[in-house]
């Protein structure tokens, strides 16, 4: 399948002639024919015509010399970046017939790009959920085993890229959102430095943890995507001005120069077996390879939940205070049970007589966060955690248990406060065949050296070229 | 933030506060499923932050100005800015009444 062909090997056979982008876009809604029934990944598919027309369009553009290498591949957008022309819904029906009037900046960098957009995907409504059952428009469930969850919240995008039915996907990641579904769907997915990429445009979730990153079948893919839509943009005054590196020329790395820290409390209590002796695996392979490895302490760990999930749900009171049924949507009734939820904590949270208590206090502890991951990546270049701590689970166990469902997140929530970026890769399979992500974190703006690194490993595994049987 | 108690009567208070209207059957159910989440962040309460200043934002960026000029390529028409809304009126955004007569 060409779909399973790297954006490189891509771009290269679409120049040569090899095959055409019209190829490409077809094979893709035929895979979306076949198991999007199955799985629902997609909240809006573009019609196939549309698509096509564009694929039809971009012989000229891959004639030009050092054209971007996403000229005539198709990809597909978490359902929460204004798209004009095509309704941008937050898997929310406060949403549901919303068509943006202007595109987000990754969307128009995307169309400059030469790229097809072929679909808008599901996800927890406004990424409020780890399992993509917070949504309006029905579960998406997971292609490896359709009686389980996809994760979430972009299980929608993360899905879509596991089962062929799009080359990429840019998703957004507040507390996991690129990362859980990524490390239970087997595909690659970076969640960047707060500030690399622009967030004009996407719908907001908790403004000071939101980025917007690549989904893909590899951390080289990751790179391309990565190069494209970052950088300083003026519509969002949080975007870095900090150059952005060619990725996809610096993948090689000699991890001899490399230290990979083991923080040990990720992998206490509540952390399943298999799962943990499929993320350390990652350290033995780098270490054969010439890494060092080095065991460390974040004795902070345990309090990334409360942090989390105070200033989030905190943010995204302010944020969905917006939605006023006046200039567009409709009336606040339609929140779920789940974002009530988190409307009513952060309301509460930021209330008079327990700000100081619960938001002042959950930001000093956040200041102390970054202080644990700067002590913690002075010690070692990357660190090597777990993304969650069990299989994904059956539809509803999540869900019948409010505090579960957030406990769930303690690996995907502690880098968001801090900023730092992380990047997601498939590591092996459980007994039953389920697959199993970790992640690597770096420091600020380290984008480069997680890449390079995560290229390295899927040098030497094949874990992430495996694919679902569906 | 030692006795946390989520009663009916504060779900109602902090749903006034959202604009949400819970109707009175569900009060009691969001103040059970609220009560064990806030109670499981009790935990911050033991780590020491005298004197520790508050982190808002990550970016390290300060005062990030531009330029004070009409972005035109940013500006909606008319139509376009009423074009999502649910009701509107010879260009206008119809709201519902705020002051009673």
């Amino acid at each position: 399948m060409l779909t399973d062909k790297s954006i490189t090997q891509l771009a290269t056979g679409l120049r040569s002639g090899e095959f055409t982008s019209i190829d490409l876009v077809n094979e893709c809604y035929d895979n979306i024919e076949k198991y999007n029934s199955q799985i629902n990944s997609f909240v809006t598919i573009v019609p196939r015509e549309v698509a096509l027309k564009q694929a039809q369009e971009v012989g000229s553009k891959l004639k030009v010399e050092g054209s971007s290498l996403l000229v005539g591949i198709p990809y597909v957008l978490k359902d929460c970046f204004n798209t004009t022309g095509i309704k941008t819904t937050a898997a929310s029906k406060v949403l549901g017939n919303y068509v943006a009037p202007y595109n987000a900046t990754i969307y128009q960098k995307l169309i400059e790009a030469g790229a097809i957009l072929i679909g808008k995907m599901n996800m927890d409504a406004w990424g409020h959920g780890g399992s993509t059952e917070n949504t309006d428009f029905g579960v998406t469930k997971n292609p490896w085993d359709t009686t389980r969850v996809a994760g979430g919240s972009g299980g929608g995008p993360a899905s879509a890229v596991a089962a062929r039915m799009a080359v990429f996907a840019v998703g957004e990641d507040t507390g996991g959102s690129i990362r859980n579904p990524a490390g239970w769907t087997n595909t690659t997915g970076l969640k960047v430095t707060y500030g690399r990429v622009s967030r004009y445009g996407a719908i907001a979730y908790a403004s000071s943890f939101d980025t917007v990153g690549p989904v893909a079948k590899s951390a080289e893919d990751c790179a391309v995507i990565l190069e494209t839509i970052a950088g300083v943009d003026k519509y969002d005054a949080t975007s870095s001005p900090t150059p952005v590196p060619k990725y996809s020329k610096l993948l090689d790395k000699n991890l001899s120069e490399i230290t990979i820290g083991i923080p040990k409390e990720f992998y206490g209590e509540g952390l399943d077996p298999e799962i943990k002796s499929s993320v350390l695996s990652v350290s033995t392979e780098l270490e054969k390879a010439g890494a060092k490895i080095k065991e460390i302490s974040m004795p902070l760990f345990d309090l990334c939940l409360p942090v989390y999930y105070l200033i989030a749900p905190s943010e995204t009171s302010s944020n969905l205070a917006r939605y006023d049924s006046v200039r567009y949507g409709l009336n606040r009734q339609n929140f779920t049970d789940e974002t009530i939820r988190r409307i009513l904590i952060g309301t509460y949270a930021l209330s008079a007589g327990y700000y100081d208590a619960y938001y002042k206090k959950a930001q000093q502890v956040r200041t102390l966060f970054i202080e644990e991951y700067n002590k913690a990546l002075s010690q070692c270049d990357i660190l090597l955690q777990p993304i969650m701590p069990n299989n994904p689970p059956k539809f509803g166990e999540l869900l019948s248990d409010p505090l579960q469902n957030l406990l769930a997140d303690i690996y995907t929530v502690s880098q968001n406060p801090v900023g730092v970026p992380s990047l997601a890769l498939p590591c092996g399979f459980s007994s039953s065949g389920l697959p199993i992500g970790a992640q690597i974190v770096g420091k600020m703006f380290s984008e480069e050296l997680l890449l390079s690194i995560g290229n390295e490993f899927q040098k030497i595994t094949n874990y992430h070229t495996q694919k679902p049987n569906l | 933030m030692s006795t946390t108690t989520i009663t009916d009567d504060v779900i109602s208070k902090v749903a006034k506060l959202s604009r949400i209207d819970i109707p009175a059957e569900k009060v009691n159910q969001f103040a059970s499923q609220i009560e064990p989440i806030l109670k499981h962040f009790e935990s911050l309460s033991k780590v020491n932050t005298d004197g520790v200043v508050p982190t808002y934002q990550t970016t390290g960026l300060h005062t990030v100005l531009r330029e004070d000029v009409i972005d035109t390529t940013r500006m909606f028409s008319q139509s376009q800015a009423l074009s999502n809304s649910p009701k509107s009126s010879n260009g206008y955004f119809v709201t519902s009444a705020t002051i009673k007569k």
